[in-house]
C-alpha cells in the first residue's frame, strides 16, 4: 500500500467538514442536510462543478457539483445579495471555485506529510474529475443537491471507508 | 485604518471587504501579491493586509517576505487569511513575518477577534481611527 | 420536527432578554438548527426540549450560547484576562511564595475555552518550580468530556486565539486541534450544577463565574453568591460578567476596578460573613 492511493478523510468526517465550511461561509443560512446512499445515488443533473488537485504524498482531487440554483444561491449569499439578484459574468465559477478551494484544503489538512494544492477550476460543464472515488458526501439544501467527491488517479488501490 | 484585502476569488474579497467595511475600514482589493505590491508601491498605505496563500502570479507567502524585506513596509500588520491550515505553514507564514493567521472557513467575528488582538479595534469595536473620521 | 410559533417566541424572547440580541421569528430555521443538537443531547423531540426551559436554568443558559456567536472564543472579553496577567497573578506571585501553588475555578466552563485561556498564560506567566490547577466545571456532562478531550475544530480555533499561541500549544489531529499534553493535565474538569450544594472542591484563589448568574433567578442568584464567599481565599477574586457585576453586590463583597473591568473580592475573612458592615467601595488598583 502507499500512501497515494488511500482516502484521506472517511465519509463521515468529510460530511463534516463540509457542513461547518458551509455554515461558516453562509452565516445565516439553513444548513446543508446529509444524504444518505439511496437518495444520493442518483447523478446530479446539469451541474455547477469546480475541483482542486493535491499534490504531494498523496496526490488527488477534490471536486464539488451542485444543483445550479444552489450555485446560484450559494454565489448570491458570499457576494451579500438578495436571493435572484443579477449576478456579473463569471461570479458564480468564482464563487463555486472558492468553495472547492476551501474544501480542498481541509481535505488537505487531514494528510500526513505536506502536499501543496491547486487552484481552482470551475464550470459548467465542467469534465469529469479522472481517477477512482474514493470517498463521498451528499447533502441538500432547500431541496437542491450538493456532493464532494475525493478523487485518487485511477489505479491498484485500497481504500479506508469508502462511501 | 486601511486594510488591503489580497485574494485570487473576487467572491472572497467581496466577504472580507464586507467584513472590515463594516469594523470602519476603507478596503482596496488585489487578485495577487504582485497587484498588492504595485498598488503599495503606488503610494498606497493599508494599516493591515489580509493574504490568501495560494494565488496565482504571486502567492501569499511570497508578498509576505517581500513586504518584510522593505523597511518602509515595516509598520504594516500582515494576516493570513486562506485555507491552507497544517501547523507548519502557520510556523512558515509567522516565521516570515506575519503578525496573524486566519483559516478558512471563517466567521464575521473572528475576524473582528484577530484585528482585535493585533490592536487594530478600538474597544467599541470599531477600527481605531473610525470615530475620529465620523 | 419543527419548532411551533409558541416556541419559537419563547426562545427569541429568551435570547433579547439576556444578550439584546433579538432573532427574528423568521428566522425559526436558524433557531432550529442551533438547537436540535441540543434536544437531540436530551434525547426529546425539539419542542418538548423548548418546553422544558422554562424550569432550567443551566439549560437555558446553553440555549442562548447555541444561539449567540460569542461562546466559544478564547480569551473571550480580552479585557478579564488581561486584569489577570496584570493585577490578579503578580498579587498571587507575591502573596503564595511558601506554596507556590494558585488554583482557579472556571464555573460553567462550557467547551473548556476560558479553563485552557488561563492554562496558557499561567504557562506563560508563572515562574518556574510554580504550579497551577484549575478546576473547570459545567452542568453538562458533555461539555465535562470535550473539556478532558481538549480538541477544538477549526473554526472554533479562528475565535481569538492567536496563532503564536496556536502554534506553541495545539498540534493538529484529524479535522481538529488538540491543546498539549501539558496544558490539559493543568485543568480538571468535573460536573457540577451550580444551583445545587456545591461539592468539596478546596479554596480558590480565582473564580471565574461570568454571564451565568443572569440565568438564575434572584434568590438562586443569592444563594449562590453565599455559598461561593467560602469557597474563595480571603484575599481571592471572583469575576462575573460584565452585566452581572454591578446587581450581584452585598455586604460580603468589595468592588474592585482595574482598568476597565471590576472584580469581586471577599469582604473580610470568609468566618465573618454577615459581620462585615461596609458598603460596596471602589478601591484602587493594589496589583503591580
Amino acid at each position: 500500500m502507499t500512501a497515494g492511493t488511500v482516502s484521506p478523510t472517511t465519509g463521515e468526517e468529510l460530511a463534516a467538514l463540509v457542513e461547518e465550511i458551509w455554515v461558516s461561509l453562509l452565516s445565516d443560512s439553513e444548513p446543508l442536510v446529509p444524504m444518505y446512499d439511496a437518495e444520493a445515488a442518483a447523478p446530479l443533473t446539469d451541474p455547477w462543478s469546480a475541483q482542486v488537485t493535491i499534490d504531494g504524498d498523496w496526490h488527488g482531487t477534490v471536486r464539488v457539483d451542485l444543483d445550479a440554483p444552489l450555485a446560484e444561491a450559494l454565489t448570491a449569499r458570499m457576494l451579500g445579495r438578495r436571493p435572484g439578484a443579477p449576478l456579473v459574468e463569471g461570479a458564480l465559477e468564482d464563487a463555486v471555485g472558492e468553495l472547492a478551494n476551501v474544501i480542498g484544503g481541509n481535505v488537505k489538512s487531514l494528510l500526513p506529510g505536506e502536499g501543496s494544492l491547486s487552484l481552482p477550476v470551475a464550470g459548467r460543464p465542467l469534465p469529469a474529475a479522472s481517477g477512482e472515488t474514493v470517498c463521498r458526501t451528499d447533502h441538500s439544501w432547500d431541496e437542491h443537491r450538493l456532493s464532494v467527491l475525493v478523487l485518487t488517479p485511477a489505479e491498484p488501490h485500497q481504500t479506508r471507508e469508502p462511501r | 485604518m486601511h486594510a488591503l484585502i489580497i485574494d485570487d476569488s473576487r467572491t472572497m474579497r467581496s466577504i472580507l471587504s464586507r467584513i472590515v467595511a463594516d469594523l470602519g475600514f476603507a478596503a482596496t482589493e488585489a487578485g495577487h501579491g504582485q497587484e498588492a505590491l504595485d498598488l503599495m508601491a503606488g503610494g498606497l498605505q493599508p494599516d493591515v493586509c489580509l493574504i490568501d496563500w495560494n494565488m496565482p502570479v504571486m502567492d501569499g507567502y511570497t508578498f509576505v517576505t517581500k513586504v518584510r524585506a522593505e523597511k518602509r513596509w515595516r509598520r504594516i500588520t500582515l494576516m493570513m487569511v486562506t485555507t491552507e491550515s497544517s501547523h507548519s505553514h502557520v510556523v512558515r507564514a509567522l516565521a516570515a513575518g506575519a503578525h496573524e493567521y486566519v483559516i478558512k472557513p471563517f466567521t464575521a467575528d473572528a475576524i473582528a477577534a484577530k484585528l482585535r488582538l493585533l490592536g487594530l479595534l478600538d474597544p467599541s469595536g470599531s477600527a481605531l481611527d473610525a470615530g475620529a473620521l465620523a | 420536527m419543527s419548532l411551533s410559533e409558541t416556541s419559537l417566541r419563547y426562545v427569541a424572547e429568551l435570547v433579547h432578554s439576556r444578550t439584546s440580541i433579538r432573532f427574528d421569528v423568521d428566522k425559526g430555521y436558524l433557531i432550529q438548527a442551533r438547537l436540535m443538537p441540543l434536544a437531540r443531547q436530551a434525547g426529546v423531540d425539539l419542542d418538548v426540549y423548548v418546553q422544558r426551559l422554562a424550569g432550567d436554568a443551566e439549560e437555558r443558559r446553553r440555549v442562548v450560547d447555541a444561539l449567540t456567536i460569542n461562546e466559544t472564543s478564547w480569551f473571550r472579553d480580552t479585557e478579564p484576562f488581561r486584569a489577570f496577567t496584570d493585577v490578579m497573578l503578580p498579587h498571587l506571585l507575591a502573596e503564595r511564595t511558601i506554596t507556590q501553588r494558585i488554583r482557579i475555578w472556571s464555573a460553567a466552563s462550557s467547551s473548556g475555552q476560558e479553563a485552557y485561556s488561563l492554562a496558557i498564560l499561567c504557562d506563560e506567566h508563572l515562574p518556574p518550580g510554580w504550579t497551577v490547577e484549575i478546576v473547570a466545571t459545567d452542568v453538562s456532562e458533555t461539555m465535562v468530556e470535550r473539556v478532558r478531550r481538549g480538541r477544538y475544530g477549526q473554526v472554533e480555533m479562528n475565535r481569538g486565539m492567536p496563532a503564536g499561541t496556536l502554534v506553541k500549544h495545539f498540534t493538529r489531529v484529524g479535522t481538529e486541534w488538540e491543546i498539549s499534553a501539558p496544558l490539559r493535565s493543568v485543568v480538571r474538569a468535573r460536573h457540577l450544577n451550580l444551583a445545587d450544594p456545591f461539592p468539596e472542591l478546596g479554596r480558590f484563589d480565582v473564580v471565574l463565574l461570568r454571564n451565568v448568574l443572569i440565568y438564575f433567578d434572584p434568590s438562586t442568584r443569592a444563594d449562590i453568591m453565599r455559598r461561593l464567599h467560602p469557597r474563595l481565599a480571603d484575599d481571592g477574586y471572583l469575576l462575573l460578567g460584565a452585566a452581572e457585576t454591578a446587581t450581584e453586590s452585598s455586604e460580603h463583597w468589595r468592588l474592585e476596578r482595574h482598568g476597565r473591568i471590576s472584580v469581586h473580592r471577599p469582604a473580610g475573612p470568609a468566618q465573618l460573613v454577615g459581620a462585615a458592615p461596609t458598603v460596596p467601595t471602589t478601591t484602587a488598583t493594589t496589583g503591580g
